[in-house]
């Protein structure tokens, strides 16, 4: 609408330097009147038409990434390639009398790449494509969302035909604002916007060019029933956080270009990064190219990835000054951690530290050997053990006990339920919502404590060790896994 | 070239086409036909030579025969430009050459003239201009309506003429 605008005041403006008339105070007050109508944002009315560039054909706006620019999730991109497949080889999906796919849900935890895979796509499948996001169609006005939602489906199948294409794809990011469950009749402004959603994608009235909605959540459990349905989102892909393999690939992807010295073994690093996440592990890269800056180092090396993945799992290290009494009380706890899982779970302690860092004093680095998503009951002892051995540790050295152990308990407190919950407590097989929460209680304490007591003899057991290793930890507030390991084979040798 | 700048592009020639054809349509029926109709009918006599045209006024240029009887018939002319241009919104200047005699009688005449006109002392400008007329030994003709003075100075066959609104001076 603006630019015949333009083009008709040039016309006016060379018209009127034609016949001599001054044009200066002309621009000005046409100046003015620009700058009010830009600033007072009158040509946003609530209601009217949606602004056009939040939905144009994006592809051509959309960073040049392909599938194979994206680390680990190789079933996730597998099964979102062949739904495309569907889109681009329609003739062949004729001959099988396939139904074309309405939708893919993209689910899975933040970070994961839900989003960089809607972008892929719009490479992959030469269609149109038009993003949006779940929150665009929330506005304080009823009607709003679902009038955009129509004007959404409509803009996709005007520009597919507008550019001679037979398929269109619109990628909603975030459709939990939209798509969340009907209860109630508490958000009728919602559950409108979701029932023209419902209808543009599956409804009676039927349009020659097929749409194909790639949906991302984060929440896929608060999405409505009538959404998740087949004929709406046909396919619902997990996109988890990557597995060690997936995690080196990424770490791979992020490292091309930087300057990585060829000693740092980047299938070390994915192994120590269990449970990060892709934009965790783009993070991680980014950090430990900050610290080689800092350091002025020419090349990114071990131990700023080491710092970087402190960095990520615990916050920037903190300069808080702490007395010698609490810094000592810090040094025990810790150590307390690592010995015991250094006891438990030989060549698992690949760093103890006594800098702060985020809001922790002090912390053990563990590196995981492998990538673990089932746990023996040994296992879980094992790991309560390490939660309270801060404790017990405190408790011998010092005969008495601190507050610095709160985060333990709550993580030795989960482990707790996690026993009871699958049924490896003496409370056998159960359903956790049908015992006395007294009960529960009793069984946490019943477990902790016999956990405790076993830690407490091996600390109370190992008690020249703290006094061997303190001294170095509180001069060097830092001890690496060997370095730690040789001192605990001296004592164990004793 | 992208679809905005074909946009503004077009717009812009349709925009110069109305406003420039819409100008020229103007000055074609409402200005330049009507001009040359009412030197239609002297034609034999008068020739135009230009009409320059804008918004707030419209000069023309005349050459006028020297057996043109300028005096008699001049002044009915100058009635039918005031009704179709409206009074005052046009000047007309002559390009009939001034031969020196001439240059030097009108560089003289031209106080007594303009004098007359201004005090209201009409007398004065008849008196002025015969007085100049035989020093150079030149023929002359002048006349005045409500509206305008108009003169001409004969030197042997040649002939120049002027007309000189009243109000104007005023």
């Amino acid at each position: 609408m603006i630019l015949p605008i333009v083009g008709v005041g040039l016309g006016l403006f060379l018209f009127f330097l034609y016949l001599g008339v001054p044009v200066l105070p002309m621009l000005v007050i046409v100046g003015i009147v620009v700058a009010v109508w830009y600033f007072s944002g009158s040509n946003l009315k609530a209601g009217s038409q949606w602004k056009n560039g939040s939905s144009h054909d994006q592809r051509n706006a959309i960073p040049n990434i392909r599938f194979t620019d994206i680390g680990g999730q190789t079933r996730a991109k597998k099964e979102l390639m062949e739904a495309l497949d569907f889109l681009i080889e329609q003739e062949k999906m004729n001959e099988y009398g396939i139904r074309p796919l309405k939708g893919i849900l993209l689910t899975g935890p933040p970070g994961t790449g839900k989003t960089l895979m809607a972008k892929a796509s719009a490479h992959y499948s030469n269609a149109v494509f038009l993003t949006a996001s779940g929150s665009e169609f929330v506005e304080m006005y009823v009607g709003v969302g679902a009038n955009r939602v129509r004007q959404l489906f409509e803009r996709a199948r005007k520009t597919a035909k507008k550019q001679k294409k037979n398929r269109a794809v619109i990628f909603i990011d975030e459709i939990d604002v939209i798509g969340a469950k009907r209860e109630g009749s508490q958000h009728k402004e919602y559950d409108q916007t979701l029932n023209q959603l419902l209808t543009e994608m599956d409804g009676i009235k039927k349009s020659e060019i097929p749409i194909f909605v790639i949906a991302a959540t984060n929440r896929k459990d608060l999405l409505d029933a009538a959404l998740t349905r087949p004929g709406r989102f046909d396919r619902h892909i997990a996109v988890d956080l990557p597995d060690k393999n997936g995690r080196a690939h990424i770490l791979s992807l992020h490292t091309k270009g930087k300057p990585i010295h060829e000693e740092v073994d980047l299938d070390k690093v994915a192994n120590e990064t269990f449970g990060f996440s892709g934009a965790s592990l783009e993070s991680l890269v980014n950090e430990a190219a900050i610290y080689a800056m800092r350091d002025e180092s020419v090349y990114i090396e071990s131990k700023h990835f080491s710092q970087a993945v402190d960095k990520v799992l615990m916050g920037e290290q903190t300069d808080r000054t702490t007395t010698l009494e609490d810094k000592t009380r810090v040094a025990v706890h810790e150590l307390g951690h690592a010995l015991i899982a250094e006891l438990l779970e030989p060549n698992s302690v690949a760093q103890v530290v006594l800098t702060p860092r985020g809001q922790a004093l002090g912390y053990v680095r563990h590196h995981p050997k492998n990538d673990r998503y089932l746990h023996t009951k040994e296992q879980l002892e094992n790991q309560i053990m390490i939660c309270l051995a801060g404790t017990a540790a405190e408790e011998t050295w010092f005969q008495n006990r601190s507050t610095g152990a709160k985060n333990d308990y709550e993580q030795a407190i989960r482990l707790c339920k996690t026993m009871i919950e699958t049924g490896l407590s003496s409370l056998g097989i159960i359903d956790t919502t049908l015992v006395v929460p007294d009960e529960l209680s009793k069984e946490i304490a019943h477990i902790l404590d016999a956990l405790y007591q076993q830690t407490f003899c091996l600390t109370k057991k190992h008690h020249s060790f703290f006094a061997d290793c303190l001294n170095i930890l509180l001069i060097e507030e830092r001890l690496d896994g060997d370095q730690f390991r040789s001192l605990l084979a001296q004592e164990l040798a004793s | 070239m992208t679809k905005q700048v074909k946009t503004i592009i077009v717009s812009l020639v349709v925009t110069l086409i109305v406003l420039f054809g819409g100008y020229k349509g103007y000055q074609y029926f409402k200005i330049d036909k009507p001009i040359k109709d009412v030197f239609l009918t002297q034609q034999k006599n008068i020739s135009i030579s230009k009409i320059k045209f804008n918004p707030s006024s419209v000069q023309i240029q005349l050459n006028v025969k020297p057996t043109y009887s300028y005096i008699d018939e001049f002044p009915s002319l100058t009635k039918q430009l005031n009704e179709i241009l409206g009074e005052g919104k046009w000047s007309i200047t002559f390009t009939n050459t001034q031969t020196p005699t001439i240059k030097q009688a009108w560089k003289e005449i031209v106080f007594g003239l303009k004098e007359g006109i201004y005090t209201g002392r009409y007398t004065l400008i008849q008196s002025v201009t015969k007085h100049i007329a035989n020093k150079y030994h030149l023929s002359y003709d002048v006349y005045m309506d409500d509206q305008y003075v108009y003169l001409m100075l004969r030197d042997g066959n040649k002939s120049w003429y002027q007309i000189l609104p009243m109000k104007e001076v005023k």
